[in-house]
Protein backbone atom coordinates (compact mmCIF):
# COMPACT_ATOMS: atom_id res chain seq x y z
CA UNK A 1 0.00 0.00 0.00
CA UNK A 2 1.83 3.07 -1.25
CA UNK A 3 -0.26 5.36 1.98
CA UNK A 4 2.57 2.69 4.26
CA UNK A 5 5.08 5.33 2.95
CA UNK A 6 2.98 8.14 4.07
CA UNK A 7 5.01 11.08 4.89
CA UNK A 8 6.48 11.18 8.46
CA UNK A 9 6.00 13.51 11.28
CA UNK A 10 8.51 14.00 13.23
CA UNK A 11 6.21 13.60 16.54
CA UNK A 12 5.59 10.18 15.11
CA UNK A 13 9.08 9.31 14.17
CA UNK A 14 10.27 10.53 17.47
CA UNK A 15 7.90 8.13 19.26
CA UNK A 16 8.79 5.47 16.85
CA UNK A 17 12.58 5.56 17.59
CA UNK A 18 12.77 6.50 21.13
CA UNK A 19 14.29 10.01 20.67
CA UNK A 20 16.75 12.05 18.40
CA UNK A 21 19.58 10.13 19.12
CA UNK A 22 18.91 6.48 18.46
CA UNK A 23 16.99 8.76 15.34
CA UNK A 24 20.74 9.89 13.98
CA UNK A 25 22.00 6.78 15.07
CA UNK A 26 19.36 4.64 12.37
CA UNK A 27 20.23 6.62 9.86
CA UNK A 28 23.29 6.32 9.61
CA UNK A 29 23.16 3.25 10.20
CA UNK A 30 20.69 3.13 7.00
CA UNK A 31 22.96 5.10 4.91
CA UNK A 32 25.95 2.89 6.00
CA UNK A 33 23.46 -0.46 4.50
CA UNK A 34 22.91 1.39 1.33
CA UNK A 35 26.48 2.29 0.60
CA UNK A 36 27.36 -0.93 0.65
CA UNK A 37 24.55 -1.96 -2.24
CA UNK A 38 23.91 -1.12 -5.39
CA UNK A 39 20.26 -2.44 -5.38
CA UNK A 40 17.50 -0.62 -4.94
CA UNK A 41 16.03 -1.51 -0.83
CA UNK A 42 12.09 -1.95 -0.11
CA UNK A 43 11.18 -1.35 3.93
CA UNK A 44 11.43 -4.79 4.54
CA UNK A 45 14.45 -5.15 3.18
CA UNK A 46 16.12 -2.79 4.66
CA UNK A 47 14.32 -4.25 8.09
CA UNK A 48 15.95 -7.24 7.77
CA UNK A 49 19.28 -6.76 6.94
CA UNK A 50 19.36 -4.06 10.11
CA UNK A 51 19.04 -7.60 11.93
CA UNK A 52 15.50 -6.57 12.52
CA UNK A 53 16.08 -4.71 15.23
CA UNK A 54 14.08 -1.82 14.62
CA UNK A 55 10.25 -1.59 14.05
CA UNK A 56 8.80 -1.50 10.44
CA UNK A 57 7.39 1.82 10.96
CA UNK A 58 10.28 3.49 12.43
CA UNK A 59 12.19 1.59 9.51
CA UNK A 60 10.02 3.19 7.05
CA UNK A 61 10.23 6.79 8.56
CA UNK A 62 13.38 7.25 8.33
CA UNK A 63 13.94 6.06 4.79
CA UNK A 64 10.96 8.62 3.78
CA UNK A 65 12.70 10.79 5.56
CA UNK A 66 16.43 10.34 3.73
CA UNK A 67 14.70 10.40 0.95
CA UNK A 68 12.58 14.05 1.76
CA UNK A 69 16.57 15.12 2.78
CA UNK A 70 17.76 14.12 -0.68
CA UNK A 71 20.04 11.35 0.55
CA UNK A 72 17.33 8.29 -1.11
CA UNK A 73 15.72 8.26 -4.15
CA UNK A 74 12.92 5.79 -4.37
CA UNK A 75 11.05 4.42 -7.12
CA UNK A 76 7.13 2.32 -6.97
CA UNK A 77 8.10 -1.08 -6.70
CA UNK A 78 4.66 -2.77 -6.66
CA UNK A 79 2.93 -1.70 -3.08
CA UNK A 80 5.73 -0.10 -1.72
CA UNK A 81 8.93 1.51 -2.33
CA UNK A 82 12.10 0.86 -3.28
CA UNK A 83 15.05 3.01 -2.10
CA UNK A 84 18.08 3.70 -3.46
CA UNK A 85 21.45 5.99 -2.31
CA UNK A 86 21.09 9.39 -4.02
CA UNK A 87 24.66 10.87 -3.46
CA UNK A 88 27.93 9.37 -2.41
CA UNK A 89 28.50 8.79 0.98
CA UNK A 90 30.41 12.04 1.79
CA UNK A 91 27.67 14.31 0.68
CA UNK A 92 25.42 12.43 2.73
CA UNK A 93 27.46 12.66 5.68
CA UNK A 94 27.42 16.52 4.65
CA UNK A 95 23.94 17.35 4.38
CA UNK A 96 23.71 15.01 7.95
CA UNK A 97 25.78 17.45 9.55
CA UNK A 98 24.66 20.37 7.92
CA UNK A 99 21.08 19.40 9.43
CA UNK A 100 22.45 18.67 12.37
CA UNK A 101 23.86 22.05 13.12
CA UNK A 102 20.87 23.96 11.62
CA UNK A 103 18.69 21.61 14.26
CA UNK A 104 21.15 23.30 16.99
CA UNK A 105 20.50 26.64 15.66
CA UNK A 106 16.63 26.88 14.34
CA UNK A 107 14.64 28.38 17.05
CA UNK A 108 17.07 27.49 19.86
CA UNK A 109 19.05 30.77 20.41
CA UNK A 110 17.26 30.43 23.59
CA UNK A 111 19.07 27.19 24.48
CA UNK A 112 23.06 27.65 24.92
CA UNK A 113 24.29 29.58 22.56
CA UNK A 114 26.85 27.44 21.47
CA UNK A 115 26.96 28.43 18.03
CA UNK A 116 27.58 31.91 16.46
CA UNK A 117 27.28 32.62 12.76
CA UNK A 118 29.14 34.61 10.54
CA UNK A 119 26.52 36.58 9.27
CA UNK A 120 22.60 37.35 10.78
CA UNK A 121 19.21 37.56 8.78
CA UNK A 122 19.14 40.98 7.01
CA UNK A 123 15.72 42.56 6.76
CA UNK A 124 15.23 44.22 3.17
CA UNK A 125 16.71 47.79 4.55
CA UNK A 126 20.20 46.26 5.63
CA UNK A 127 19.70 44.58 2.30
CA UNK A 128 19.51 47.37 0.17
CA UNK A 129 22.28 49.31 2.27
CA UNK A 130 25.04 46.50 2.29
CA UNK A 131 23.64 46.11 -1.85
CA UNK A 132 25.11 49.89 -2.22
CA UNK A 133 27.65 49.79 0.37
CA UNK A 134 29.35 46.41 -1.71
CA UNK A 135 28.92 47.93 -5.01
CA UNK A 136 31.03 51.00 -4.12
CA UNK A 137 33.40 48.73 -2.50
CA UNK A 138 34.00 46.55 -5.31
CA UNK A 139 33.76 49.48 -7.31
CA UNK A 140 36.64 51.28 -5.45
CA UNK A 141 38.69 48.51 -4.58
CA UNK A 142 39.15 47.49 -8.89
CA UNK A 143 41.48 48.77 -10.76
CA UNK A 144 40.07 51.97 -12.87
CA UNK A 145 39.85 50.91 -16.09
CA UNK A 146 37.80 48.11 -14.98
CA UNK A 147 33.83 49.14 -15.35
CA UNK B 1 17.85 48.42 56.78
CA UNK B 2 18.63 51.31 55.10
CA UNK B 3 22.57 49.52 54.05
CA UNK B 4 20.55 46.73 52.84
CA UNK B 5 17.85 48.51 50.73
CA UNK B 6 20.40 51.16 49.56
CA UNK B 7 22.24 48.12 48.44
CA UNK B 8 18.89 46.96 46.42
CA UNK B 9 18.81 50.64 45.14
CA UNK B 10 22.23 50.38 44.43
CA UNK B 11 22.07 46.93 42.01
CA UNK B 12 19.09 47.86 40.76
CA UNK B 13 19.82 51.73 39.25
CA UNK B 14 23.41 50.06 38.41
CA UNK B 15 21.39 47.52 36.26
CA UNK B 16 19.26 50.23 34.45
CA UNK B 17 22.32 52.28 33.73
CA UNK B 18 24.19 49.95 32.67
CA UNK B 19 22.86 48.75 28.91
CA UNK B 20 22.93 52.58 28.16
CA UNK B 21 26.79 53.03 29.30
CA UNK B 22 27.40 49.71 27.37
CA UNK B 23 25.20 51.40 24.35
CA UNK B 24 27.80 54.47 24.96
CA UNK B 25 31.32 52.57 25.52
CA UNK B 26 30.43 50.20 22.58
CA UNK B 27 30.83 53.33 20.31
CA UNK B 28 34.48 54.25 21.72
CA UNK B 29 35.93 50.64 23.36
CA UNK B 30 37.33 48.46 21.31
CA UNK B 31 35.22 45.42 21.62
CA UNK B 32 38.06 43.44 23.11
CA UNK B 33 37.90 45.72 26.10
CA UNK B 34 34.26 46.16 25.98
CA UNK B 35 32.98 42.21 26.21
CA UNK B 36 35.06 41.24 29.11
CA UNK B 37 34.29 44.26 31.13
CA UNK B 38 30.59 44.52 30.36
CA UNK B 39 30.44 40.75 31.08
CA UNK B 40 32.07 40.97 34.53
CA UNK B 41 29.69 44.38 35.05
CA UNK B 42 26.73 41.61 34.06
CA UNK B 43 27.97 39.13 36.59
CA UNK B 44 28.57 41.71 39.59
CA UNK B 45 25.49 43.49 39.38
CA UNK B 46 23.47 39.91 38.99
CA UNK B 47 25.27 38.55 42.06
CA UNK B 48 25.04 41.91 43.95
CA UNK B 49 20.83 42.15 43.31
CA UNK B 50 20.52 38.45 44.28
CA UNK B 51 22.56 39.11 47.34
CA UNK B 52 20.78 42.25 48.69
CA UNK B 53 17.31 40.56 48.30
CA UNK B 54 18.76 37.48 49.96
CA UNK B 55 19.66 39.62 53.13
CA UNK B 56 16.40 41.51 53.26
CA UNK B 57 14.81 38.15 53.20
CA UNK B 58 17.34 36.89 55.86
CA UNK B 59 16.58 39.49 58.26
CA UNK B 60 13.07 38.55 58.33
CA UNK B 61 13.81 34.80 58.10
CA UNK B 62 16.44 34.84 60.67
CA UNK B 63 13.85 36.22 63.41
CA UNK B 64 11.58 33.57 63.31
CA UNK B 65 11.59 30.84 64.97
CA UNK B 66 13.36 27.78 63.45
CA UNK B 67 16.03 30.20 61.99
CA UNK B 68 16.46 32.24 65.54
CA UNK B 69 16.99 28.96 67.43
CA UNK B 70 19.24 27.23 65.09
CA UNK B 71 21.33 30.50 64.79
CA UNK B 72 21.32 31.61 67.87
CA UNK B 73 20.12 35.20 67.03
CA UNK B 74 17.80 37.43 69.61
CA UNK B 75 14.93 38.24 67.34
CA UNK B 76 14.81 41.20 69.17
CA UNK B 77 18.69 42.45 68.27
CA UNK B 78 17.72 41.65 64.90
CA UNK B 79 14.23 43.50 64.62
CA UNK B 80 15.80 46.82 66.13
CA UNK B 81 19.29 46.64 64.13
CA UNK B 82 18.17 45.35 61.02
CA UNK B 83 14.01 46.77 60.84
CA UNK B 84 13.03 45.09 57.61
CA UNK B 85 9.21 44.78 57.16
CA UNK B 86 8.03 41.08 57.08
CA UNK B 87 6.02 41.68 53.36
CA UNK B 88 9.37 43.50 52.33
CA UNK B 89 11.09 40.26 53.38
CA UNK B 90 8.82 37.67 52.25
CA UNK B 91 8.74 39.71 48.81
CA UNK B 92 12.26 39.55 48.56
CA UNK B 93 12.59 35.97 49.54
CA UNK B 94 10.17 34.57 46.47
CA UNK B 95 11.71 37.15 44.25
CA UNK B 96 15.20 35.90 44.84
CA UNK B 97 14.15 32.60 44.77
CA UNK B 98 12.31 32.64 40.85
CA UNK B 99 15.54 34.40 40.00
CA UNK B 100 17.99 31.80 41.62
CA UNK B 101 16.20 28.96 39.96
CA UNK B 102 15.92 30.39 36.71
CA UNK B 103 19.53 31.11 36.21
CA UNK B 104 20.38 27.54 37.89
CA UNK B 105 17.77 26.58 35.06
CA UNK B 106 20.01 28.61 32.44
CA UNK B 107 23.12 27.21 34.13
CA UNK B 108 21.94 23.29 33.03
CA UNK B 109 20.64 24.42 29.94
CA UNK B 110 23.74 26.31 28.74
CA UNK B 111 25.92 23.11 30.24
CA UNK B 112 23.74 20.51 28.38
CA UNK B 113 23.80 22.68 24.94
CA UNK B 114 27.91 22.95 25.58
CA UNK B 115 27.97 19.13 26.06
CA UNK B 116 25.62 18.66 22.99
CA UNK B 117 28.04 20.66 21.07
CA UNK B 118 30.91 18.94 21.90
CA UNK B 119 29.56 15.60 21.41
CA UNK B 120 28.79 17.17 17.58
CA UNK B 121 31.81 18.19 17.35
CA UNK B 122 33.63 15.13 18.30
CA UNK B 123 31.77 13.79 14.95
CA UNK B 124 33.15 16.35 12.56
CA UNK B 125 36.75 15.37 11.59
CA UNK B 126 38.95 16.35 13.47
CA UNK B 127 40.74 19.53 11.94
CA UNK B 128 39.46 23.32 13.16
CA UNK B 129 36.88 23.85 9.73
CA UNK B 130 34.83 21.59 8.17
CA UNK B 131 33.49 22.22 4.52
CA UNK B 132 29.97 20.81 4.16
CA UNK B 133 28.74 20.80 0.53
CA UNK B 134 25.58 22.54 0.44
CA UNK B 135 23.64 25.01 -1.46
CA UNK B 136 22.96 27.58 1.37
CA UNK B 137 25.75 29.74 2.32
CA UNK B 138 26.15 28.88 5.55
CA UNK B 139 29.37 29.66 8.68
CA UNK B 140 29.09 29.39 12.10
CA UNK B 141 31.25 28.21 14.88
CA UNK B 142 30.58 25.42 16.94
CA UNK B 143 31.47 25.79 20.93
CA UNK B 144 32.66 23.50 22.77
CA UNK B 145 36.38 22.37 24.54
CA UNK B 146 37.57 22.02 20.91
CA UNK B 147 35.01 23.99 18.80
CA UNK B 148 34.74 23.71 15.32
CA UNK B 149 34.38 25.76 12.73
CA UNK B 150 31.55 24.79 9.65
CA UNK B 151 31.26 26.49 6.19
CA UNK B 152 29.20 25.51 3.38
CA UNK B 153 30.89 25.11 0.03
CA UNK B 154 27.83 27.96 -1.50
CA UNK B 155 29.54 30.33 1.25
CA UNK B 156 32.96 29.76 -0.27
CA UNK B 157 31.54 30.21 -3.61
CA UNK B 158 30.39 33.17 -2.78
CA UNK B 159 33.04 34.88 -1.24
CA UNK B 160 36.23 36.10 -3.38
CA UNK B 161 39.88 34.29 -1.68
CA UNK B 162 40.88 36.82 0.14
CA UNK B 163 36.76 37.29 1.90
CA UNK B 164 37.40 33.35 2.46
CA UNK B 165 40.63 34.55 4.61
CA UNK B 166 38.36 37.26 6.28
CA UNK B 167 35.39 34.18 6.87
CA UNK B 168 38.41 31.55 8.47
CA UNK B 169 40.31 34.79 10.45
CA UNK B 170 36.45 35.44 12.00
CA UNK B 171 35.56 32.01 13.33
CA UNK B 172 38.95 31.88 14.40
CA UNK B 173 38.61 34.58 16.36
CA UNK B 174 35.68 33.18 17.86
CA UNK B 175 37.62 29.95 18.52
CA UNK B 176 40.38 30.93 19.97
CA UNK B 177 38.56 33.89 22.45
CA UNK B 178 36.22 31.52 23.69
CA UNK B 179 33.73 34.43 22.80
CA UNK B 180 31.02 31.79 23.59
CA UNK B 181 31.39 32.18 27.40
CA UNK B 182 30.71 35.98 27.38
CA UNK B 183 27.78 35.43 25.64
CA UNK B 184 26.85 32.56 28.10
CA UNK B 185 27.40 34.20 31.16
CA UNK B 186 25.80 37.50 30.21
CA UNK B 187 22.69 35.54 29.61
CA UNK B 188 22.90 33.74 33.12
CA UNK B 189 23.74 37.43 34.24
CA UNK B 190 20.57 38.58 32.79
CA UNK B 191 18.38 35.90 33.93
CA UNK B 192 19.60 36.43 37.10
CA UNK B 193 18.68 39.90 37.12
CA UNK B 194 16.06 40.40 34.19
CA UNK B 195 16.84 44.44 34.16
CA UNK B 196 19.96 43.32 32.45
CA UNK B 197 18.54 41.78 29.63
CA UNK B 198 19.41 44.54 27.00
CA UNK B 199 23.10 43.51 27.38
CA UNK B 200 22.30 39.82 25.81
CA UNK B 201 22.06 41.51 22.20
CA UNK B 202 25.23 44.24 22.91
CA UNK B 203 27.20 41.06 23.51
CA UNK B 204 26.49 39.14 21.32
CA UNK B 205 26.90 42.32 18.77
CA UNK B 206 30.60 42.71 20.61
CA UNK B 207 31.62 39.45 20.17
CA UNK B 208 30.58 39.80 16.22
CA UNK B 209 32.38 43.33 16.20
CA UNK B 210 35.81 41.94 18.23
CA UNK B 211 35.96 38.98 15.67
CA UNK B 212 35.57 41.30 13.22
CA UNK B 213 38.60 43.65 14.27
CA UNK B 214 40.87 40.25 14.61
CA UNK B 215 40.18 39.96 10.68
CA UNK B 216 40.95 43.21 9.99
CA UNK B 217 44.39 42.03 12.16
CA UNK B 218 44.48 39.38 10.04
CA UNK B 219 43.65 40.82 6.38
CA UNK B 220 45.39 44.20 7.07
CA UNK B 221 42.07 45.94 5.52
CA UNK B 222 39.02 47.33 6.89
CA UNK B 223 37.26 47.16 3.31
CA UNK B 224 38.12 43.76 3.16
CA UNK B 225 36.41 42.41 5.83
CA UNK B 226 33.61 44.67 5.41
CA UNK B 227 33.07 43.20 1.81
CA UNK B 228 33.07 39.89 2.66
CA UNK B 229 30.68 40.29 5.50
CA UNK B 230 27.99 42.39 3.26
CA UNK B 231 28.60 39.69 0.51
CA UNK B 232 28.21 36.89 2.46
CA UNK B 233 24.98 38.43 4.37
CA UNK B 234 23.75 39.14 0.85
CA UNK B 235 24.54 35.55 -0.33
CA UNK B 236 21.95 34.43 2.40
CA UNK B 237 19.56 36.76 2.13
CA UNK B 238 18.98 35.78 -1.82
CA UNK B 239 19.53 32.06 -0.73
CA UNK B 240 16.76 32.81 1.85
CA UNK B 241 14.35 33.79 -1.00
CA UNK B 242 15.01 31.51 -3.40
CA UNK B 243 15.24 28.41 -0.78
CA UNK B 244 12.20 28.21 1.65
CA UNK B 245 13.95 25.66 3.20
CA UNK B 246 16.40 27.92 4.47
CA UNK B 247 16.53 27.86 8.54
CA UNK B 248 15.70 31.33 9.78
CA UNK B 249 16.89 32.28 13.18
CA UNK B 250 14.76 33.23 15.88
CA UNK B 251 16.15 36.38 16.72
CA UNK B 252 16.85 37.04 13.01
CA UNK B 253 15.12 40.32 11.51
CA UNK B 254 15.14 41.92 14.53
CA UNK B 255 18.64 42.87 14.79
CA UNK B 256 20.63 44.92 11.91
CA UNK B 257 23.88 43.20 13.11
CA UNK B 258 25.41 42.38 10.06
CA UNK B 259 24.42 46.26 8.51
CA UNK B 260 25.92 47.63 11.80
CA UNK B 261 29.26 45.66 11.55
CA UNK B 262 29.75 46.58 8.20
CA UNK B 263 29.42 49.87 9.09
CA UNK B 264 31.48 50.11 12.39
CA UNK B 265 34.23 48.34 10.10
CA UNK B 266 33.81 51.44 7.12
CA UNK B 267 33.60 54.27 9.85
CA UNK B 268 36.50 56.07 10.05
CA UNK B 269 38.37 54.48 13.74
CA UNK B 270 38.15 57.43 15.57
CA UNK B 271 37.06 56.77 19.40
CA UNK B 272 37.16 60.13 20.96
CA UNK B 273 36.89 59.43 24.77
CA UNK B 274 37.70 56.00 25.25
CA UNK B 275 39.07 57.00 28.99
CA UNK B 276 35.37 58.45 29.31
CA UNK B 277 33.88 54.87 28.54
CA UNK B 278 36.35 53.12 30.81
CA UNK B 279 35.18 55.85 33.87
CA UNK B 280 32.05 54.86 33.55
CA UNK B 281 32.54 51.38 33.32
CA UNK B 282 34.40 51.40 35.90
CA UNK B 283 32.66 53.47 38.19
CA UNK B 284 29.59 51.30 37.62
CA UNK B 285 31.82 48.38 38.90
CA UNK B 286 33.07 49.86 41.78
CA UNK B 287 29.99 51.15 42.76
CA UNK B 288 28.46 47.55 42.66
CA UNK B 289 31.70 46.08 44.51
CA UNK B 290 31.87 48.79 47.49
CA UNK B 291 27.66 48.20 48.25
CA UNK B 292 28.28 44.67 48.03
CA UNK B 293 30.94 44.66 50.40
CA UNK B 294 29.58 47.53 52.96
CA UNK B 295 26.15 44.91 53.12
CA UNK B 296 28.08 42.02 53.80
CA UNK B 297 30.36 43.58 56.52
CA UNK B 298 26.99 45.41 58.08
CA UNK B 299 24.85 41.99 57.69
CA UNK B 300 27.81 40.02 59.01
CA UNK B 301 28.26 42.47 62.24
CA UNK B 302 24.80 42.30 62.99
CA UNK B 303 24.31 38.96 62.78
CA UNK B 304 27.22 38.78 65.37
CA UNK B 305 26.02 41.10 67.29
CA UNK B 306 22.49 39.53 67.59
CA UNK B 307 24.34 36.55 68.64
CA UNK B 308 26.66 37.46 71.12
CA UNK B 309 23.73 39.52 72.89
CA UNK B 310 21.62 35.69 72.90
CA UNK B 311 24.97 34.06 74.72
CA UNK B 312 25.24 36.84 77.41
CA UNK B 313 21.50 37.48 78.04
CA UNK B 314 21.32 33.15 78.15
CA UNK B 315 23.86 33.42 80.51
Amino acid sequence: MPERDAPDDDATVTAASGGRRDRGALEAAVLALFADTAEALTVSEVQARLGGTSAYTTVMTTLARLHRKGALNRQRRGKAFAYTVAAPPQAVEDAIVARRMRELLEGRTDRGEVLTRFVAELDPTDEQLLTRILHQLDHRNQPPDQP
Amino acid sequence: MTIVVTGVVVAVAASLVLPITARHAGRRLPPAALVPLLTATALTAAACLGFMLCALALAVAARENPLAATGHWSPTILRHLLPVPTALGLTAGIIVGVLAGSAAWRVLTTSRALLHAEHLARNLPPQGSTVIDDEIPDAYTLAGIQGRIVITTAMLRALRPEEQRVLYAHEHSHLRHRHHLYLQLTRIAATANPLLRPLVAIVRHGIERWADEDAVRAVGNRRTVAAAIARAGLARARAQRTNAATPRLALGGADHGTADRVAALLATPSQPHPRIAFAMMGLLLVALLTSLATTALTVHTTFERAEQHTLISTH
